[in-house]
């Protein structure tokens, strides 16, 4: 076969190929024929060296297909996409939503702060009424109502015992719910930005 | 040869050849071909696929009165001939194992 039987050959077999693909398929074996017979060969022997051009042909579209195969946009793009979507048209939904959720944990936060004023509050009026009671009952008993001192003493030495467990108690409660209020804050911060790598590497 | 494993070989021997430097169609064609069993027209669809995958780019320059299309690996390309290397360390011990079941008598 010459040269340009060769070539007229594989321009038919590329039927269905894009003009611009065309003449790159041409392009590369006209380049082939060409350095081939620079290195000394006769078109003959270039010919008897190369696949049929239908067999060219063939390999192109496998190779072609193959390419675009691998750069289809797959399951996980398209529900990205999907995903977007949704998020744009359930906002009117999504931000009251949002916001709500955001008042709970206000409220609940609220309630945690009410909770630790309450427990101050008790410790310090126990506390201060024990002193009070312990003092007072010490005068009593010297001004000669012993009886009604050391019931008086008593009533201040329960008194400051209830302030100091309600000061352990809330103390202890405090600290567990803050470590889990940093905890909460944490896992939040490496949820996002797991998400965001995730994000960046896709 | 079975498709896949050629596909495989072909590309990582193209990009092989690259990584020494930009070359032409013929001159690829040559290289491969000292080291694997094709014909001249073998490469053109593998070079096709491979610059759609961004494995490689090519620009045309002038040689003696024609043009003659260039091929150069890019980064892309290199990655995957690095990631190829570890993957053919792996095929080469499975293929050692299954040469050695071919020697007649061990004695």
């Amino acid at each position: 076969m010459t040269r340009e039987a060769f070539m007229n050959q594989l321009r038919e077999q590329l039927h269905g190929f894009s003009p611009a693909e065309v003449s790159r398929v041409l392009e590369y074996y006209d380049e082939l024929f060409s350095d081939s017979l620079e290195a000394g060969k006769t078109e003959e022997e270039i010919c008897a060296g190369l696949d049929a051009p239908q067999a060219i042909a063939e390999r192109v579209r496998v190779e072609l297909a193959f390419a675009r195969a691998e750069q289809a946009p797959s399951a996980k793009t398209v529900n990205t996409v999907l995903i977007i979507l949704l998020s744009v048209f359930a906002l009117p939904v999504g931000i009251p939503l949002a916001f709500a959720l955001l008042m709970v944990l206000f409220a609940a936060a609220m309630v945690v702060f009410a909770i630790a004023i309450v427990c101050f509050t008790l410790v310090l009026a126990f506390g201060a009424c024990g002193v009070v009671f312990v003092v007072f009952s010490v005068y009593t008993v010297f001004t000669g109502l012993p009886l009604h001192g050391f019931a008086l003493l008593g009533a201040g030495l329960i008194l400051s015992g209830l302030s100091l467990v309600f000061g352990v108690l809330g103390w202890k409660v405090m600290r567990s719910l803050l470590k889990g209020c940093v905890k909460l804050m944490r896992w939040m911060y490496s949820a996002v930005t797991r998400k965001n790598k995730k994000e960046a590497r896709t | 040869m079975d498709a896949q494993l050629k596909r495989g070989l072909l590309d990582a021997c193209v990009l092989s050849v690259l990584s020494r430097g930009e070359s032409y169609g013929y001159k690829i064609a040559q290289d491969a071909m000292s080291v694997m069993e094709l014909s001249e027209s073998t490469l053109y669809p593998v070079l096709r696929r491979m610059e759609q995958q961004g494995f490689l780019v090519t620009r045309h320059q002038e040689y003696g009165g024609r043009l003659r299309k260039y091929y150069q690996m890019t980064q892309n390309g290199h990655a995957r001939l690095v990631s190829f290397r570890g993957e053919w360390r792996e095929i080469k011990r499975a293929v050692d194992f299954i040469m050695e079941e071919d020697t007649p008598d061990d004695a």
